[in-house]
């Protein structure tokens, strides 16, 4: 059964399948670096290893320093490698089977691949593979 | 024999931190804003003027303009390295020097692969020291050959 990790930016609830997800972070500070992409906000350092963190969807026009800030960085595994996502809040685990998933329609975000309700709110599932791809090539 | 461990200098240009080989440089110059002379600026080639350095006209170099970054110290508080190149010495135009560093407190980090094709264009190596990115600054990206230690 699919399991989703909550976790909501700037009042936008975004879900997770937990497969991917990696670690949540707590305050954690990133640095910039020259040459990435504006879709990147800054570049996280974790066991050693870079993992750029990324502007969600829906917040791509949204203030870099606000996702710099965030109190949790969220570390996810993509097949093309580690990103990360700004939260300032999370919801923990939900099992597919303790909300719904709704049909998105033709009203589709790039990067998102669904959504998920649960307890009357609405979660954007990530499309982690796509993101991970797209937003560190400028996409 | 014993041999020194290699230092680096860290200098930052913004909030960015780089690292540089010591051997590749011959003198750092603070209080430069007099010393300057913006009017042999090319500003395509990064070169913002000229710093008479030991009875020799050297382009001073500021690589904020290619790697995009903002600098927000004001000029009368930057730093020049004077670094020697095959075709001569120049100044390379820092905001701030932190100091030196052994090499072996230096530790090494791959850039994945999803940040590796867009950061190639101003970098190609990192390395972390205290937790924190380090680039390691390719003179010859900004004038020159690759640096001839005399």
């Amino acid at each position: 059964m699919t399991r989703f990790g909550l976790f909501s930016c700037c009042q936008i609830a975004y879900a997770v399948r937990l497969l991917q997800l990696c670690k949540v972070v707590h305050e954690k500070n990133g640095f910039l670096l020259p040459g990435i992409e504006k879709t990147v906000v800054e570049v996280l350092v974790d066991d050693g290893r870079l993992i750029p963190l990324l502007f969600l969807p829906g917040l791509s026009h949204g203030d870099p320093g606000a996702a710099r800030t965030a109190e949790y960085k969220i570390i996810v595994e993509s097949e093309a490698g580690l990103i990360a996502f700004s939260a300032d809040r999370t919801f923990g685990v939900v099992a597919e089977n303790k909300g719904e998933i709704l049909d998105s329609g033709e009203s589709k975000i790039a990067g998102v691949a669904g959504n998920f309700k649960y307890q009357g709110k609405v979660f954007n599932i990530l499309d982690v593979d796509f993101l991970a791809i797209e937003l560190t090539r400028g996409g | 024999m014993v041999q020194a461990a290699a230092k680096k200098l860290i200098f930052r240009l913004g909030e960015v931190g780089f690292v540089l080989d010591l051997a590749s440089i011959i003198e750092i110059c603070e209080q430069i804003v007099d010393a300057v002379d913006p009017g042999k600026a090319d500003l395509d080639s990064g070169i913002v003027g000229s710093l008479m350095f030991r009875q020799t006209l050297i382009p001073v170099i500021d690589p904020t303009l290619r790697l995009e970054l903002s600098s927000s110290t004001a000029i009368r508080d930057r730093v020049a390295l004077v670094l020697r190149s095959s075709e001569g010495n120049w100044a390379l135009l820092v905001d701030k020097v932190d100091g030196v560093c052994s090499s072996e407190r230096f530790q090494p980090c791959e850039l994945p692969p999803l940040l590796k094709q867009t950061v190639n264009r101003c970098f190609s190596q990192v390395e972390l020291l205290h937790n924190e990115p380090m680039i390691i600054f390719e003179p010859e990206r900004y004038y020159g050959s690759p640096s001839i230690a005399v």
